[in-house]
């Protein structure tokens, strides 16, 4: 397990759990980005196929973290893997769906679920 | 008069505080056993102008009472009594929003003082959202340097403006912020640094590298972004506007079209169409003006008033 300032990793069998731990807003990218590189580094280097982005610690989010999850979701489809969200506030939905993103990711309710809808079991 | 609220399971613990607070003689003391007992006496003769409350009780504990009492009353603060063993809890209750505490073996020193401290604090707050609540326009102007943090601290001035004029309630509160923050953000990135979009997508690293650097060069660094608001208890009018050469918003590709889901462009502007009720760009571009108006839900999260 890793534990940044902005995100919590860790690798489950092929896959990637991601937590983001503060509420990203677009106005911090500059200090996401780093971060944010060190998931996708573990997604290119780390052998992760798919990955599962817990979002139960953040009330709402806005473009920079679609942007952080649609580039995560480049990575892992460049791989043939599974993208699982869980843990997503209404309003999150709310943005999810407003952005369509709901029609290209599997949305859980619980962790362990999108963990086993992104291995596929 | 002043009402304290003493809540604890112990009776010797409840006849020791009530004790120690009757030596002031403007103080009026109720009592109840534990949290649920607590609010169920608010509800039925109403809220105490403050409550002491043990932590570690039945029923509900004082972690639970200050988060329902934060949410429902959030004008009657708490002051907490901790004993050994406590002080984990302790702290979870004052990050809920607890105004104080007290160690219980301290007690006899220092309850009255922090009770004094605290009826103080809270007093002066309460006359000033009672003033608030007659304001009926409020207009302002800021000029802002790229700084991102000016830009967060300016979206959460703006949210407590309308949910202080009865606009909205906090759900709606936080969509205004949301939308807010993508315009101020839009400003600043696309328009007075002038760093285009298409640097996002495969890798943001570029887009930010180029912000810090033109952050630091003429004519960037010396743009500012001008922000306007005019709420009234009817609508919040937001202008923001930046000094950049502005963009075509109808060049923008739909962000929602399949085709173009792959695209870094756009969702900002969606979410600000999204959460707002009317968002129009003039014609240059690089001013947007955003429209809330008075939303369904503006009693939801209003501040619970007290005469």
């Amino acid at each position: 397990m890793k534990q940044g300032k902005l995100f919590l990793t860790d690798k489950i069998g092929r896959t990637l759990l991601v937590v983001p731990l503060a509420n990203i807003s677009s106005l911090a990218g500059e200090h996401v980005q780093p971060e944010l590189n060190t998931v996708l580094a573990e997604l290119e280097e780390g052998g992760a196929k798919n990955v599962v982005i817990d979002l139960e610690r953040l009330d709402y989010f806005g473009s920079v973290m679609l942007a952080a999850m649609h580039m995560m979701w480049k990575r892992v489809r460049e791989n043939d893997g599974r993208m699982v969200l869980c843990g997503v506030s209404e309003l999150g939905k709310e943005v999810l769906q407003i952005a369509r993103f709901d029609t290209l990711w599997t949305i859980c309710g619980r962790r362990e679920e999108a963990l086993i809808s992104a291995a596929g079991e | 008069m002043t009402t304290v609220l003493v809540v604890d399971d112990s009776a010797v613990d409840r006849r020791l505080v009530g004790g120690l607070l009757e030596k002031d003689a403007n103080l009026q003391v109720r009592y109840a056993i534990h949290g649920a007992d607590a609010l169920s006496g608010i509800k039925q003769r109403g809220p105490a102008d403050l409550v002491v409350t043990d932590l570690v009780m039945p029923e509900m504990d004082g972690l639970e009472l200050v988060a329902n009492l934060r949410e429902s009353y959030p004008h009657v603060p708490t002051i907490l009594m901790t004993s050994r063993g406590s002080e984990e809890i302790a702290v979870r209750a004052l990050q809920a929003g607890a105004a104080s505490y007290v160690p219980k073996r301290l007690l006899a020193q220092e309850l009255l003082d922090t009770v004094h401290r605290v009826l103080v604090v809270t007093s002066r707050q309460r006359g000033q959202t009672r003033l608030l609540a007659h304001m009926a326009r409020s207009q302002c102007d800021f000029v802002l340097e790229n700084d991102c943090t000016l830009v967060e601290s300016l979206v959460r001035y703006f949210q407590d403006c309308v949910v202080q004029m009865g606009l909205c309630g906090e759900a709606e509160c936080i969509r205004i912020g949301m939308a807010l923050e993508e315009a101020l953000v839009n400003a600043l990135y696309h328009g007075n640094l002038e760093v285009g979009s298409e640097l996002r997508g495969e890798d943001d690293s570029a887009f930010y590298l180029t912000a810090a650097e033109r952050s630091r060069q003429s004519p960037f660094r010396e743009r500012r972004i001008h922000v306007g608001a005019d709420i009234t208890r009817e609508e919040a009018v937001f202008t923001i506007r930046d000094e950049g050469p502005g963009f075509n918003p109808t060049s923008l590709p739909d962000p929602t079209d399949p085709e173009n889901l792959e695209k870094a462009s756009g969702r900002g502007i969606l979410l600000m169409r999204a959460f707002m009720d009317n968002v129009d760009y003039n014609s240059a571009g690089n001013a947007v003006t955003l429209v809330k108006r008075r939303s369904a839900d503006s009693s939801i999260g209003k501040r619970e008033e007290r005469p």
